[in-house]
């Protein structure tokens, strides 16, 4: 399956996280590889899912159904990202929505 | 503006268009009358401080591409986000390194808003830029990059029209050899394309000794 650059979800994790991110970088929590958002691997499926570029473990997974954003940043460690705190946006961790804002 | 007979440049009037840079993308959504939605990202063509423009690829199986190259008439509206993108982007002010930029197909739209930049700017860095295109009818701006005061490499990969000088093969790390600006220049490198190609220019590249931190890429998926 091919993949494209973290570029190509700047828009959607703009709306995640209100600011421009694809220049923010992330650590991988598998490898401590550090890149930006944007040289980031990301496969488009059903959902999206973003890999490490050098150990390929999953970083951040990103579902978006009608308007809302389900978005799971556990595969990085200490992004500093912050998605905003907005009802449309809901953040999972471990399988779980853990930010009290939505149904599980 | 039609480009080529696949290629069309759209010319965006967009409410309270705060600007751009150059290597920004913009994300197109499309609405159907029954709700279904699809959205595909267009790298913006023109120079940061110019309208923005798109200039869009029709795939023969898109979603979205056909409708704006084929069917969008002037003072149609469409959903938008942007201007996207804050690291496959340069910015002719403070730029003191050479610029090497490799295209493959339309992924030459972000790297041409780049050169229409850097001489709306006045940049005096040297650019060259290799390009690599099925033929030499599927050459996206083509009168214009030999406007623009950058050294401009073709390469037709398909298809050579009777008497073509230029390179008739794929971008390889041998080719690279012959075209891009010595390691040592240390150019600051953007590359876009589909992904293999941007894999092998990436590749070819750092076999070559160009550090994998200079060069900047933006690949758009299959072929």
């Amino acid at each position: 399956m091919t993949y494209v650059d973290g570029n190509a979800i700047g828009g959607l994790l703009g709306d995640v996280f209100g600011r421009e991110v694809t220049d923010a970088s992330g650590r991988c929590k598998e490898c401590g590889a550090e890149n930006v958002v944007a040289a980031l691997r990301v496969y488009r499926a059903a959902g999206i899912v973003v890999r490490c570029p050098l150990c390929d473990a999953v970083l951040i997974r990103v579902v978006e159904a009608r308007d809302e954003i389900w978005i799971d940043l556990g595969g990085l460690l200490g992004s500093g990202l912050e998605p905003l705190r907005e009802a449309r946006v809901h953040v999972v961790y471990a399988g779980q929505v853990v930010d009290g804002r939505a149904e599980p | 503006m039609t480009e080529t007979a696949r290629v069309r440049t759209l010319v965006l009037d967009i409410p309270e268009w705060g600007g751009h840079r150059a290597g920004q993308h913009v994300d197109v959504r499309l609405t159907a009358e029954d709700g279904y939605q699809a959205e595909r990202s267009y790298s913006l063509a023109s120079a940061p401080g110019d309208r923005p423009a798109i200039t869009v690829e029709r795939l023969h199986d898109g979603e979205v591409s056909p409708y704006l190259v084929d069917e969008v008439v002037a003072g149609d509206r469409f959903e938008l986000r942007g201007p996207i993108g804050g690291w496959f982007v340069w910015d002719a002010d403070g730029a003191t390194d050479p610029l090497l930029l490799v295209a493959g197909g339309s992924g030459v739209v972000p790297l041409m808003a780049m050169l229409r930049h850097r001489r709306a700017a006045g940049s005096i860095v040297p650019a060259k830029l290799l390009y690599s295109s099925r033929t030499v009818e599927d050459i996206i701006y083509r009168e214009e990059l030999e406007t623009l005061g950058a050294e401009v490499v073709h390469t037709l990969t398909r298809e050579q029209p009777p008497g073509w000088t230029g390179y008739a093969r794929r971008v390889d790390s041998a080719l690279l050899a012959e075209v891009a600006q010595p390691p040592e220049l240390n150019p600051r490198t953007y590359v876009c394309g589909p992904t293999s190609f941007v894999e092998a220019v990436a590749d070819g590249l750092v076999a070559l000794g160009h550090k994998p931190g200079r060069i900047r890429t933006e690949r758009f998926g299959g072929a």
